[in-house]
């Protein structure tokens, strides 16, 4: 394994100033075409003049640091100048454009009240918001500036933390409501050691360079594109996601410029990019080695239609490839090999309705494609389990269970949680799926987890948002996930009955704007139905199942209506 | 009223009927939010507002129609940049 053998990732990034000073680290890259270049020399003076701030206040050796920051260098910079000064830093995602501010930092006290971070880092305009929340938890706020990278004179160079190697170098938060979230602790050692076995992989060498739009408190962004670049030393050329989700083709002007070779996108993604990239464009992406779906149900139609798509700027079926990762394994579990296309099953639907699998020889019989996630990383080992934790018999789909060199420790202060995944050096990831031909296909999920947009949401904690919404009958709701073929994306509905004296379409509205203030969720839609309409279990509770039926039912009796 | 203003609301009001596939387009006015209408999140708000460029024939600038809280205010946004681009 090809690790940098006893560094640190504050120890590389200090080491690629001595050797690669002048190389570019990052490039941002606007849609405007305008970009902005930060050297390694550049991103440790940088990163430098941060730790000699948190050092000024008060930062000590292992001290969280929450950083919500907008898209812009500092992202970077205030990341590994906490990593610098030996503080564990964290990201989490910053507040939309439509999300109100004081709801937003409202929303993190119990979580702050929970992790205690020393010190949150963020910009400007969340000042005022952000201090009245932070007042009652006690903790202090940094606000990004220009001027924090002005070395100050009179102050020392910052006393370098010599972190070790099992010391916790970071956090990294999971989505869904803001007061559940889980902080996934990885040590230095995980990071480089899960960099290098994927690495090995993908054949990952000085030449390559990452394209991302990826927000980076998002494993993919975090450790797939950033993390990976500040270990091996290479060139990322970085989106800002907001100007990407509205103008999806610059990733291509990026990667046309910068002949880039990566490229991670969870599987809207693929869909949104293609459908619209202006027709009457061209790129030449053959610089590309592989585009790496991952972080969403990976689907092989969505795969087809960006090769169809993109045939002509030089893409083909062996240059889309598939991962499965997971932030509780640093990133990266199993990978497509990048020598020829990602394998296919082809199976008998009813079956694997039944978790079998079953190969589908009948072609008049239902069928449902199945992509490979390849095969699990040098050192991981991946299990397939029925629900008793026994061993399922073969052909059958079953809970996946991963084992590494690389598995987190555990959930930040969170002693339960972490008891309820990880036994005997296996973590259950709640994923269902199945082996073959020593390849991982992964199914769905245990759980009630839906992934929408490559971002994970519990339908519980929505269904506990939409209750809290004046005007609907106490515990009459659920939400459900459906595929929306128009977006190639999950779609959430949620089904409510009603007080009798609530106005409807003020009702539907507010469900949306609650639903999305608290988890950063878009609802696709909200439907009332009669009272007692909605469907039980047999032990009484909301059918989440019985009433996606219902649902379905009904969405088809409308459209053919 | 300017013409222009009148020609923004009829694009802008095409353009999410298409893109909502919402039938009935006279339910469609000033106060009508993403929250009233079925798949409209931020994804499928970027299908609008390149549904409204090929309508109006011009770029918007991203800055400011993500802000808009409804259909009026995206009116008057897009409005406003021309005027600003015509001063």
């Amino acid at each position: 394994m090809n690790r940098q053998d006893a560094a640190t990732i504050p120890a590389l990034v200090r080491k690629w100033a001595r050797e690669r000073g002048s190389n570019p680290f990052c490039t941002f890259y606007a849609a405007s075409g305008e970009t902005e270049e930060v050297s390694f020399a550049q991103l440790y003076g940088r990163s430098a003049a941060y730790a000699r701030q948190y050092k000024a206040l008060g930062i000590a050796r292992g001290d969280l640091i929450i950083i919500i920051l907008a898209h812009s260098p500092h992202l970077f910079y205030s990341y590994l100048g906490a990593m610098l000064a030996g503080a564990v830093p964290s990201f989490m995602a910053f507040p939309t454009v439509k999300q109100p501010l004081d709801v937003y930092w409202e929303d993190h006290v119990a979580l702050f009240e929970r992790i205690r971070p020393q010190l949150v880092v963020t910009y400007e305009a969340n000042v005022e918001a952000a201090l009245a929340a932070l007042e009652r938890v006690a903790v202090p706020l940094l606000v990004a500036r220009e001027s924090i990278l002005d070395a100050p004179p009179g102050l020392p160079e910052p006393d370098v933390v010599e972190a070790q190697l099992d010391d916790v170098a970071c956090l990294q938060h999971s989505s869904g409501t803001t007061g559940a979230k889980k902080g996934v602790m990885l040590t230095h050692r995980a990071i480089l050691d899960e960099v290098a076995a994927y690495a090995e992989v993908l054949e990952f060498g000085d030449g390559d360079r990452i394209a991302s739009w990826l927000p980076l408190y998002h494993d993919m962004g975090f450790i797939a594109c950033f993390m990976s670049s500040v270990v091996r030393g290479t060139h990322l050329i970085e989106l800002d996601p907001f100007e990407w989700v509205a103008r999806p083709a610059i990733l291509l002007d990026a990667i046309e410029t910068f002949k880039a070779t990566l490229c991670w996108l969870p599987n809207f993604a693929f869909s949104h990019i293609a459908n619209l990239a202006p027709r009457n464009r061209t790129w030449d992406l053959s610089s590309v080695r592989a585009f790496i779906n991952c972080s969403e149900p990976c689907k092989a139609d969505t795969m087809d239609r960006f090769v169809d798509r993109f045939a002509d700027a030089g893409i083909t079926s062996d240059r889309v490839h598939v991962c499965y990762a997971m932030a509780e394994n640093v990133f990266g579990v199993s990978q497509t090999e990048l020598s020829r296309p990602p394998a296919r099953m082809r199976l008998e639907r009813d079956a694997f309705d039944r978790g079998v699998v079953a190969m589908a020889h009948d072609p008049s019989v239902g069928v449902i494609d199945i992509v490979s996630c390849g095969r699990p990383l040098p050192g991981v080992e991946v299990a397939v389990r029925s629900p008793d934790g026994s061993e399922p018999a073969a052909a059958a789909i079953g809970e996946l269970a991963v084992r590494s060199p690389f598995l987190f420790p555990g959930y930040y202060r969170m002693p339960e949680k972490t008891a309820q995944v990880l036994r005997d050096g296996w973590y259950s990831t709640g994923d269902l799926g199945f082996l073959a031909g020593g390849e991982v296909y992964v199914t769905g999920r245990v759980d009630d987890m839906m992934i929408v947009h490559g971002r994970n949401y519990y339908a519980h904690e929505i269904e506990a948002t939409v209750n809290t919404v004046s005007g609907v009958a106490p515990g009459r709701c659920v939400a459900i996930g459906v595929d929306d073929a128009r977006s190639d994306a999950l779609a959430v509905v949620v089904l409510l009955e009603r007080e009798p004296d609530a106005d409807e379409r003020m009702l539907k509205r507010n469900v949306k704007e609650q639903v999305f203030e608290r988890t950063g969720l878009g609802l696709h839609s909200v439907h009332i139905v009669a009272a007692g309409q909605l469907l039980k279990t047999t032990s009484g509770k909301i059918s989440r199942k019985k009433n996606k039926e219902l649902y379905l039912q009904f969405a088809a009796t409308s459209v053919s209506a | 009223m300017s013409a222009f203003r009148v020609h923004v609301g009829d694009v802008v009001t095409v353009a999410v009927a298409k893109t909502f596939r919402v039938v009935d387009s006279t339910s469609i006015g000033r106060e009508t939010s993403a929250a009233d209408i079925d798949g409209w999140d931020s994804l499928s708000h970027t299908m609008l507002l390149m549904e409204i460029e090929q309508g109006l024939g011009f770029e918007l600038p991203l800055d400011t129609v993500y802000g808009a809280k409804n259909i009026g205010e995206l009116i008057d946004v897009i409005c406003s940049i021309r005027e600003e681009a015509t001063e």
